[in-house]
């Protein structure tokens, strides 16, 4: 099937996310290199350009500083190029990011940046616009799919013709959101790579050149505001009260604006650096409030401010300031309505729904994460503490950092496992303090193989080289799979060269290192127990595949044994309390396994005090999802 | 003219490929369609919302009070849904039910199907409980629990053809189209058969 990221149908009309509308858009730019590392909402992109043929090159990188390094060496070569990474990623390849904003670059190269704001999906809560202003370097920030598409291809065009890096930053609801789009044409570059000799761009040596570099930065800004200023635009209406607004609350703006037949004088800010001063200007001169709209930080009304402090008789300006738009959280219609409701001065009525809402609340149910049934990572914890159990140690006294990714899942109930999380790669450093700090011994580090290939293999250099007595648990389950299952370099079957973690951490002199299959529970056990209690660097990782990617062997019964069951009156702690797999179900005080979601794990089988739980063959292999 | 519908369920349900079929089968009507995901960290298990829309304005969110037809595809799921419903909106439950290990330890804690049809009751509203469970078995797999309601919403709201509906299911799924047909039509007709309309 063709598909319409590639297709080379200009005009015709398709049905796309925001991730869609981006790899379209390096597409239709004639983008030789996409680059980044798996990070939601910005994930898509590079999946979907891998999945498709053409000419652009789509590959992970392992971390984001290092994708965006290649990215640079790719537009410094003269070639288009495009790295993807999240807000959080952003803070690992900020280091290069500066400086690359201070030299400027030749091929046109784009940043794409996912927010997420209200954290869907976990993390800090970070306004990456700040990166803009902090390197110097523009940032569109499109408002809707068709924007998306639209302003990654221009988006090249403006970073070639200022001659720096340029931020296409989206959020988590908008790159998830599908609309109609429509195609432009599709172009292809003959580009070849060719790299001037020239130190005064391209290095840092001398306060002279840096100095230099930075003026230039600020100059490219400043060319952007004028190049880039049909992007913004203001539509006046000679009203007393006005509306800013960029990205979502923009959308969100003109939803009530129509629904209640309200036609304001508006200014719709796509370039969140620079902002368009002089559109702001002429929106204040000519109203007299005007309210402020963007999700999380104040960064346009800051700008708004410092314009309104230069005019003699500014108007009231309303946002974030002053307490009525939030800066936590993402916006919606009914926020922005209440906002302009207040600024206007009269209440714009909601929607009549029903009036249970309150009720409804408070009967919601929460929906904890767990592993998925069968995952590794639950018999993987299981063993840890079972061994710990067995030295007479007491797991809720034992300090286990943990990471991120679903290996972090330690921290719900029933585990209780894990007592922190940081950032990728972040548990073996900070066991390390721990220990330093004199914390009672042992203290153990776990991590996935992602966050170990992105950033956990320097903090167990550090570790070795200073002599730590620290068990290190990776738990291996072979993708990236919170992200969406994308390949790292220990994943078999990958699509690079395997560097299995093994062969890493034996390179730099670990006491030990054991790869252990986390379904064979009296291995894992032993494997444990010995790691807890050895001296040095041990590094114990507990290999399973992600069975959500690649579902187990289908051809065992896992069944509950009604005769032998205590149930819930007579168990002392049951199979669901002690396991959390979703695959055993409660039904009333009995206990039954779920054929339909049972990964024959055997994990319940094992742990069955009563012996009730029993896994048989299956006469039949059951039936694999046919859809 | 406007059509909004809210549809929340839990990872591993289907709810992007029933938001992206049925926004198919709108824009190829002509119709204006957009739709945006709310999923959390959890591939499975977790909440998973979707607000799909017909309309000139491409605005994500829906506004509360402002869907015509929210549905779900878990029973107690609905529930994040109640604030968008419009005052004479319609209500389409899927009586597949998933317990969080939570709610497993003290099931009062999970709403029962009385609790929750007198809950939109006191709103006024009479809500219709699909065994979409049930029927998604029948036809051949639970996985087309997501079909059978999108059947179902159809039957209720004619927001697009059968006609289109099935020609995008199967232009969308390539495996198993036949069964995630089958299923369309017999959410489409339980409730064209009971005369909810
Ligand atoms: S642990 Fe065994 S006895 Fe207890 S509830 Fe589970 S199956 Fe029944
Ligand atoms: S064997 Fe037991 S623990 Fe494993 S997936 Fe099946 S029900 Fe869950």
């Amino acid at each position: 099937m063709k598909s319409f990221i590639t297709i080379d149908s200009p005009g015709a009309d398709v049905l796309f996310s925001g991730n869609e509308s981006i790899a379209r858009g390096c597409v239709e730019a004639g983008v030789s290199l996409v680059t980044g590392y798996p990070g939601t909402p910005t994930t898509p992109v590079i999946e979907i350009l891998k999945s498709v043929d053409s000419p652009i090159q789509a590959r992970w990188a392992i971390n984001e500083k290092v994708a965006f390094d290649i990215a640079t060496g790719n537009s410094w070569a003269g070639l288009r190029t495009l790295v993807t990474m999240k807000m959080s990623g952003l803070n690992v390849a900020s280091d290069s990011i500066l400086s690359v904003a201070a030299s400027g670059t030749v091929g046109g190269l784009v940043i794409y940046v996912g927010d997420d704001p209200n954290v869907y999906y976990g993390m800090v809560e970070q306004d990456s616009r700040y990166y803009a202003l902090l390197s110097s370097a523009p940032m569109l920030v499109p408002a809707n799919p068709q924007e998306l598409l639209d302003f990654t291809r221009y988006a090249f065009e403006l970073s070639e013709e200022i001659g720096g890096p340029v931020f296409l930053r989206s959020t988590t609801v908008l790159s998830n959101t599908y609309s109609k789009v429509t195609l432009g044409e599709v172009r292809r570059l003959r580009q070849k790579a060719h790299f001037d000799f020239n130190i005064d761009k391209y290095t840092k040596a001398g306060s002279i050149r840096c100095r230099k570099q930075h003026q230039e930065a600020l100059d490219r800004v400043k060319k952007t505001a004028t190049v880039a200023d049909h992007l913004n635009i203001l539509t006046e209406k000679g009203t007393k009260v006005g509306v800013i607004a960029s990205s979502l609350a923009w959308d969100y703006l003109m939803e009530v604006l129509e629904k209640h037949d309200l036609d304001l004088t508006r200014l719709k800010v796509s370039t969140a650096h620079p902002i368009p001063g002089d559109k702001i200007r002429k929106t204040l001169e000519s109203t007299e409030r005007v309210l402020v709209l963007e999700e999380l930080e104040p960064i346009i009304e800051n700008g708004v401010r410092v314009q309104a402090s230069m005019m003699e008789n500014p108007p009231f300006v309303f946002g974030k300031e002053d307490g009525l738009v939030p800066r936590v959280g993402d916006l919606s219609p009914d926020q922005v309505r209440e906002a302009l409701s207040y600024v206007l001065g009269e209440k714009i009525e909601a929607c009549p729904g029903l009036d249970i809402n309150e009720k409804a609340e408070s009967l919601k149910v929460e929906r904890l994460l767990t592993f998925c049934s069968g995952c590794p990572h639950r018999n993987s914890y299981y063993a840890m503490i079972k061994a710990m159990k067995e030295l007479g140690m007491d797991p809720s006294e034992i300090v286990v950092t943990g990471d991120i990714g679903c290996t972090v899942l330690g921290i719900n109930e029933p585990f209780s496992i894990c007592w922190t999380e940081v950032s990728m790669g972040s548990s073996i450093g900070l066991a390390e303090g721990f220990i330093e700090a004199g914390m009672k011994k042992p203290v153990v580090a776990t991590l996935g193989d992602g966050t170990f290939y992105h950033s956990g293999i320097s903090p167990m250099i550090n570790a070795v080289a200073t002599g730590q007595d620290m068990p290190v648990v990776i738990l291996d389950n072979n993708w990236a799979a919170m992200t969406g299952y994308q390949s790292n370099f220990g994943t078999l079957g990958g699509d690079t060269v395997r560097i299995p973690i093994e062969k890493i951490s034996r390179g730099f002199g670990v006491n030990s290192v054991k790869v252990v299959n986390p379904y064979k529970l009296k291995k894992s056990i032993r494997a444990y127990k010995k790691l807890l209690t050895a001296r040095g660097v041990n590094v114990l990782i507990l290999r399973g595949p992600c069975v959500a990617r690649q579902p187990r062997t289908w051809d065992l019964a896992v069944r509950v044994n009604p005769k032998k069951c205590q149930g819930f009156e007579g168990c002392e702690r049951t199979c669901i309390e002690a396991l959390a797999c979703p695959a055993i179900i409660r039904d009333g005080d009995d206990v039954r396994i779920n054929q339909e979601d049972c990964q024959s794990c055997g994990l319940c089988v094992n742990y069955c005090p009563s012996a009730a739980i029993r896994s048989s063959p299956l006469k039949i292999r059951r039936k694999r999802i046919g859809i | 003219m406007e059509f909004n519908v809210v549809a929340a369920g839990i990872g591993g349900q289907g709810i992007v490929l029933f938001s992206d079929i049925l926004a198919k089968a709108m824009l190829a009507e002509g119709q204006n369609p957009s739709f945006y995901v709310h999923s959390g960290l959890a591939q499975l298990g977790g909440s998973v919302s979707s607000h799909i829309r017909a309309g000139d304005r491409i605005c994500p969110k829906i506004t509360h009070g402002c869907a015509d037809v929210i549905l779900s595809l878990e029973c107690a799921e609905i529930l994040r849904a109640v604030p968008y419903l419009k005052k004479d909106g319609k209500v389409l439950i899927s009586q597949a039910t998933r317990m969080p290990y939570h709610s497993t330890l003290s099931p009062d804690r999970y709403p029962t199907i009385d609790t929750i049809t007198e809950l939109f009751r006191e709103g006024g509203v009479e809500p219709v409980f699909i065994p979409a469970d049930t029927i998604a078995r029948e036809v051949g797999h639970i996985q087309t629990l997501n079909m059978v309601m999108l059947g179902a919403l159809v039957a209720v709201s004619n927001i697009v053809d059968t006609e289109s509906a099935v020609r995008t299911i199967r232009e969308t799924i390539q495996r198993g189209a036949d069964i995630n047909v089958e299923g369309f039509w017999k959410g489409y007709e339980f409730i064209s058969g009971k005369d909810y309309n």
